[in-house]
């Protein structure tokens, strides 16, 4: 011990010892490792929300911190979700900071490179060309123009669009169904009056059948697992009809797997049966069908043994579907997109319409249809017109829009949304090369920007306020929780800065989609009682809401004990879309007339539980953790015929070309079929999620609806 | 106390991974790791071909990553879960090799281990967010020792089934409903040499470390109380003394006035 040690040594260097490990610690990695806690300058607070993908809308609470989310709960207020989320949402709170995110305005040069520009010189470059076009034709300059669904957004951002189009007199708008439900919603419309569900989903609390014919729910719907799980706790007995084995496989009680496009055949059968059986009441039936004498006539043909053979299912298990549905006085069917997209699905989902409506199991409780995507909150062309005056041309559909690309045609295409949902995707982005100006409002840099002249960079859900609508025609309110990055801006920002540009006298001036929102209010009759307070208040308001204060509407929509078509009944046989004895296989199929024997595989496409369509969750790591790239399922049997392995590279092959992918082998596809994912993009940075599109080999079949593409041939060739 | 526990029904699961991916965002955990999983095997017995295993760390009662700690950063809380003092734990990875069911990983970013805590350090008193988040609520969680809560009437309804690693002797309080695959699991990892030969050494360590700092706090107080030094003042005063009587010594003469006089 030194001479000079005493107490006030001693605690001079414990201080120097305690100071200097404090000195030499890295505060910043202190902090990090625990050792400082966090300093809470705000405290968390709760803002609501909601996802923008899917029809589900599920809504959910953003935990705040200052101007940050730290993460997102599920609104366990909102009644058609129950506070469940699934990860393709969740995806959003890395998306706002994706690194891979276009955040300023930019101009594709005819060399190939870009040169950002101001906001601004967008919107003039934008107003000069509509000016051209409108000077240059006139009235019919409109049909120069259009503008693909849906906007990334909210629906102020559709009506803005929507009257931005209507200053050059242009109502062009593809809707973003048109490749996925238009079947069924043009059926539903011509045979039921509504061209979606007849009734909302917790109407399956009151059945005893629900068939999910085709319908995936699960992988689609995640959230809506709910509404399969509490009806099955009430009761309800559920059937899914699905030549795959998929999640919504493990909530039904029983399973059926025909061979994929023959789902009419079944469905007749079924008719047949229960008029066989005398399981329907004459007077209701001639309450609904306007020619039921056609029901016996037209489904004769199909025997259990003809199902039998045509399926490929067995004799028991197609008379228990028989049996359940003859005996069941409330079933609710579930129509699936993949029968929209054969080109027999008009009559698969007439048929299936049929039999709802010879049971008696279309109106009242725990009866109806339902689809995905099942409803819009309609007005806003309401308001659109009443600014506009009313609109008398008739809207162009897709096939007609990209003819009119094709022969030049179009001056300017808004593309908003994914070309690459249509089939013939490589044809379809011939065409729009052929368009000399193409704005595309985006996030990265994918093949919808490679097509365009400008690119605007647009924002991301939390980033702007204003109202998503779901399925069940349930309306949300959204407020801005966060600033959106560079020059990011709101579709209905830009779309009202070029409406106001090209004609201030119309066009009315709106500051934010509030102000928007309170104008259809005011002006809408059917969003009367969707006020602010009631927006904000509420998880989701259901429209329509014609009085302040007023109910919301649930149940089935055939309030009136009678169907909404004009007769109030619906045809058996149709003259354009036939009847179910005309059934054939799906065009292409490779039992189908005229089809190539050297295309004898089935190839079935569709979604990803995790994936929204085929841009914005590719370039999610997030969602990349749970993928892996081009897969296509094929069953045991047809693999040992062809002489394939687990994760063998095959080239996928149809008539219109090849698509490289890996093996994976699984009895969850049917021997003879294949199965692969539609969501895959080819420009993500994200390898897990990279491949050309399907839709570049999906050959561009027309019915008298919409391009359809499921069931064509094709065929697996080893590298 | 409360006694908290997990209850999952793997029968519901549909493997959504959207429990995966909250719990990421909820606690911050980068992407491409995770605090919870969905196990996927192959069963023909399933109607989709593939049985599902919700899981996450198992709040194991005498759980062995605790064991394997030297410096006691992770421990057995009275409220049922296994937690992690980040501050005291050095990274070692010494629990994470010992858990058998690899629930434990080193967190990139701050480098000591993580695993679920039920969303404790993230959100408390907020359910965790694997559990709000599930579309079927397979996931459920309270306070077993509460008899009207629903974890308790769920584990009261069903037959527990408990998923222990062959040979690890593990007990999980995470519980399955009635049934789950895979019913058992491959024997864990065995630890490295180095981790086994650390802990010991480190123990020993701790203790010696403990005896310096009670030798060290005993001084400082006996110091503070009875000091065996002089002070300051009287070092001085012995100085001055000292001084004098060496000037004495030299046969100097001077008083101390007489002094500030010359």
């Amino acid at each position: 011990m030194p001479e000079k040690y005493s107490r006030r040594n001693f605690l001079r260097l414990s201080a120097a010892l305690v100071a200097g490990g404090a000195a030499a610690a890295d505060p910043e990695r202190a902090k990090a490792i625990g050792y400082v806690p966090e300093k809470a300058d705000e405290p968390v607070r709760l803002v609501k929300g909601y996802c923008p993908f899917c029809q589900v809308r599920c809504t959910y609470h953003a935990r705040m911190r200052g101007k940050k989310i730290l993460s997102i709960v599920g609104d366990p207020d909102n009644y058609w979700t129950g506070g469940a989320m699934c990860p393709k949402g969740m995806s959003m709170l890395e998306l706002l900071d994706s690194p891979y995110r276009i955040t300023e305005p930019m101009e594709h040069l005819p060399d190939g490179t870009w040169r950002r520009i101001s906001y601004e010189r967008a919107v003039d470059m934008v107003v000069e060309r509509m000016r051209e076009v409108k000077a240059k034709y006139g009235p019919k300059g409109g049909n120069r123009v259009a503008i693909t669904m849906p906007l990334w957004d909210c629906f102020e951002s559709e009506v803005a669009a929507l009257m931005a189009l209507r200053t050059v007199d242009c109502v062009h708008a593809m809707p973003p169904g048109e490749t996925c439900v238009s079947t069924a919603s043009n059926m539903l419309g011509s045979m039921l009056g509504v061209n979606s569900g007849s009734c909302k989903v917790d109407e399956l609390l009151n059945t005893k059948l629900i068939v999910l014919w085709g319908a995936n729910v699960n992988d689609l719907y995640p959230p809506y697992t709910r509404w399969l799980k509490a009806a099955r706790e009430r009761g309800s007995r559920i059937i899914y009809i699905d030549p795959r084995k998929t999640r919504t496989s493990l909530w039904c009680d029983t399973q059926l797997r025909p061979q994929p496009g023959t789902d009419g055949v079944l469905a007749a059968g079924c008719i047949r049966y229960i008029i066989k059986k005398g399981a329907y009441d004459p007077e209701r039936v001639a309450f609904q069908v306007e020619d039921p004498e056609n029901l016996a006539k037209y489904s004769e043909k199909f025997t259990p043994d003809y199902v039998q053979s045509v399926t490929g299912l067995a004799l028991d298990e197609i008379l228990d579907l028989y049996e359940a549905v003859a005996s069941s006085d409330r079933t609710i069917m579930w129509l699936g997109g993949a029968l929209s997209r054969q080109t027999n699905g008009i009559t698969t989902t007439r048929t299936i319409i049929l039999i709802q409506a010879l049971r008696d199991n279309l109106i009242g409780k725990g009866r109806g249809m339902l689809t995905f995507q099942s409803g819009k909150p309609g007005g806003g062309e309401e308001l659109v017109d009443e600014y506009f005056g009313e609109n008398k041309t008739p809207k162009m559909n897709f096939r007609r829009l990209r003819m009119a690309m094709s022969k030049g045609n179009l001056d300017i295409l808004f593309l908003n949304s994914s070309y690459r949902r249509n089939p013939d995707a490589k044809g379809v982005r011939d065409a729009i090369k052929k368009v000399p100006f193409v704005v595309h409002m985006g996030f990265f840099l994918d093949e919808e920007s490679e097509v365009s002249t400008l690119f605007i960079p647009a924002t991301f859900g939390p980033e702007s306020q204003g109202c998503g609508y779901g399925n069940e025609n349930q309306v949300a309110w959204r407020e801005k929780l966060v600033e959106a990055p560079g020059s990011c801006v709101p579709a209905w920002q830009f779309y009202r800065d070029i409406g106001r540009k090209m004609d201030p006298e119309r066009y009315p001036d709106f500051k934010d989609p509030e102000a928007l929102c309170r104008l259809m209010q005011q002006k809408v009759p059917s969003w009367k009682g969707i006020t602010m307070e009631r927006l904000r208040s509420s998880s989701t308001v259901l429209w329509p809401i014609y009085e302040v204060g007023g109910a919301e509407r649930a149940g089935s929509v055939f309030t009136e004990g009678k169907l909404l078509t004009p007769t109030g009944k619906m045809a058996c046989a149709d003259r354009v879309f036939g009847d179910m004895s005309k059934w054939d296989y799906p065009k292409g199929h490779p039992k189908a007339k005229g089809s190539k024997p050297e295309f004898p595989l089935i190839l079935t496409q569709g979604k990803q539980l995790w994936h929204w369509h085929q841009t914005m969750t590719n370039f999610a790591k997030s969602i990349a953790q749970f993928s892996n790239g081009r897969f296509v399922q094929v069953n045991p049997e047809t693999a040992q015929a062809l002489n394939l392995h687990q994760k063998d590279k095959v080239m996928l092959e149809t008539m219109m070309g090849g698509i490289e992918c890996w093996v994976d082998i699984t009895d969850t596809v049917l021997p003879g079929a294949v199965f692969t994912p539609a969501n895959l993009c080819r420009t993500t940075p994200l390898a897990e999620n990279r491949s050309e599109s399907i839709c570049n080999i999906l050959p561009n079949y027309w019915d008298r609806i919409s391009a359809q593409h499921n069931c064509v041939g094709c065929r697996l060739r080893k590298l | 106390m409360a006694r908290y526990v997990m209850a999952i029904d793997s029968a519901r699961c549909m493997n959504c991974k959207a429990c995966v991916i909250a719990c990421q965002q909820r606690n911050e955990v980068p992407y491409d790791i995770s605090r919870n999983w969905v196990r996927e095997t192959p069963d023909p017995a399933s109607p989709c071909g593939t049985s599902f295993q919700p899981g996450a760390c198992m709040h194991c009662d005498d759980p062995s990553c605790v064991r394997a700690c030297p410096t006691h950063a992770t421990w057995k809380a009275r409220n049922g879960a296994v937690e992690i003092d980040r501050g005291r734990c050095i990274g070692c990875g010494s629990c994470i090799d010992a858990c058998p069911y690899h629930a434990r990983f080193r967190h990139p970013v701050t480098g000591t281990a993580d695993k679920c805590d039920y969303c404790h350090g993230s959100t408390p008193g907020m359910t965790p967010a694997c559990v709000s988040v599930c579309p079927v609520h397979c996931r459920v969680f309270g306070d077993a020792d509460d008899p009207s809560s629903e974890v308790t009437m769920v584990l009261a309804g069903h037959k527990p089934v408990h998923l222990v690693p062959q040979g690890s002797g593990a007990k999980p309080t995470l519980t399955y409903l009635d049934a789950t695959v895979p019913d058992t699991l491959p024997a864990g990892p065995v630890r490295s040499m180095p981790i086994d030969t650390m802990r010991p050494m480190a123990k020993g360590l701790t203790w010696v470390g403990g005896l310096v700092l009670a030798a060290l706090t005993g001084t400082f107080v006996r110091q503070l109380l009875w000091p065996s030094e002089k002070e300051d003042q009287e070092l001085a005063d012995e100085e001055l003394v000292r001084a004098k009587k060496a000037a004495e010594d030299r046969g100097e003469h001077r008083t101390e006035e007489g002094g500030r006089q010359a």
